[in-house]
């Protein structure tokens, strides 16, 4: 009896077990660029931001931009109306024309206003004459 | 929704807020550059002043609680009120009190108490609306205490 070698078995084993026929090469390529295709939009999608995270960086742009606009119109423009109520009324300046005995100047703690407090005003008493405080 | 559609719809949104508030921050500032700025509203009201009965009049319950606190009087009677925009005028009171009212400046004015023609008190003024500025105390004839009591609206 022969003893196979090598050769006999490499023989034997094509016959029982052939290759199969490779693919032609339109469609082996043609499905690669489907995979690639498809590795491609899973790259962009993951490195796109999603809707919802886009309209909250536009509306906090916004937010930002309007905040921006309407602090510096109010800095460039301020309103009359603080101007004319402006620091708290004060006495500027008193002369008492005639005799008296004192003056006090009053503020309400707890209610605002000014009391200026003349005492001891003589009525039938010669004009005092006019000073500058 | 196209991205580029909604940024031009977001950019027209916020276009026509500012539009919009534009004229609210330059009106004003504009209408006081014309001069535009209504006149200050003063009430000038004499008080009486006592120390006997325990009465109070109504029109006077904005500067009763001011009184009260800096004053020792318990009773408040309105003599007179005087409405009239801020300006250099002659303001005739009762009791033979007048006001003279100068020197005009924004809010800020020199005001005089006279009796009879005679200068008693002359003071220079700055009046806000809220704050108002009392000044006496002149001797009446029948005993009370007159206060010239000045308010801005």
């Amino acid at each position: 009896m022969k003893t196979p070698d090598m050769n006999d078995i490499r023989r034997e084993l094509r016959t029982r077990y052939a290759a199969p026929e490779p693919p032609p090469a339109a469609d082996f390529w043609a499905e690669a660029n489907a995979r690639l295709d498809l590795e491609l939009q899973e790259r962009m999608r993951r490195a796109r931001l999603t809707r919802a995270q886009f309209r909250m960086v536009w509306t906090a742009t916004a937010a930002a931009a309007g905040f921006m606009f309407v602090l510096s119109l109010t800095w460039l423009n301020p309103r009359p109306d603080a101007a004319v109520a402006g620091p708290a009324p004060a006495v500027q300046s008193l002369d008492v024309r005639v005799g008296h005995r004192g003056v006090l100047m009053l503020e309400g703690n707890r209610h605002k206003g000014t009391v200026v407090f003349v005492s001891g005003i003589q009525n039938d008493s010669e004009p005092v004459p006019a000073s500058v405080h | 929704m196209n991205i580029f559609t909604r940024t031009s719809r977001m950019a027209a949104i916020l276009g026509g807020a500012i539009l919009l508030l534009t004229p609210a921050f330059t009106l004003p500032a504009a209408a006081q550059a014309g001069g535009g700025q209504a006149p200050i509203m003063v009430a000038a009201r004499l008080v009486a002043a006592s120390s006997t009965g325990n009465t109070v009049s109504p029109e006077l319950a904005d500067v009763v609680p001011l009184l009260q606190e800096t004053l020792r009087f318990t009773s408040y009677q309105l003599a007179c009120a005087r409405h009239f925009p801020l300006g250099e005028r002659i303001v005739k009171l009762e009791k033979g009190l007048t006001l003279g009212i100068s020197k005009v400046e924004n809010n800020e004015c020199t005001v005089t108490v006279n009796r009879q023609g005679r200068p008693l008190v002359s003071m220079r003024v700055r009046l806000a609306p809220g704050h108002p500025v009392v000044v006496g105390s002149i001797p009446d004839a029948d005993g009370s205490s007159l206060f010239v009591v000045l308010t801005a609206k």
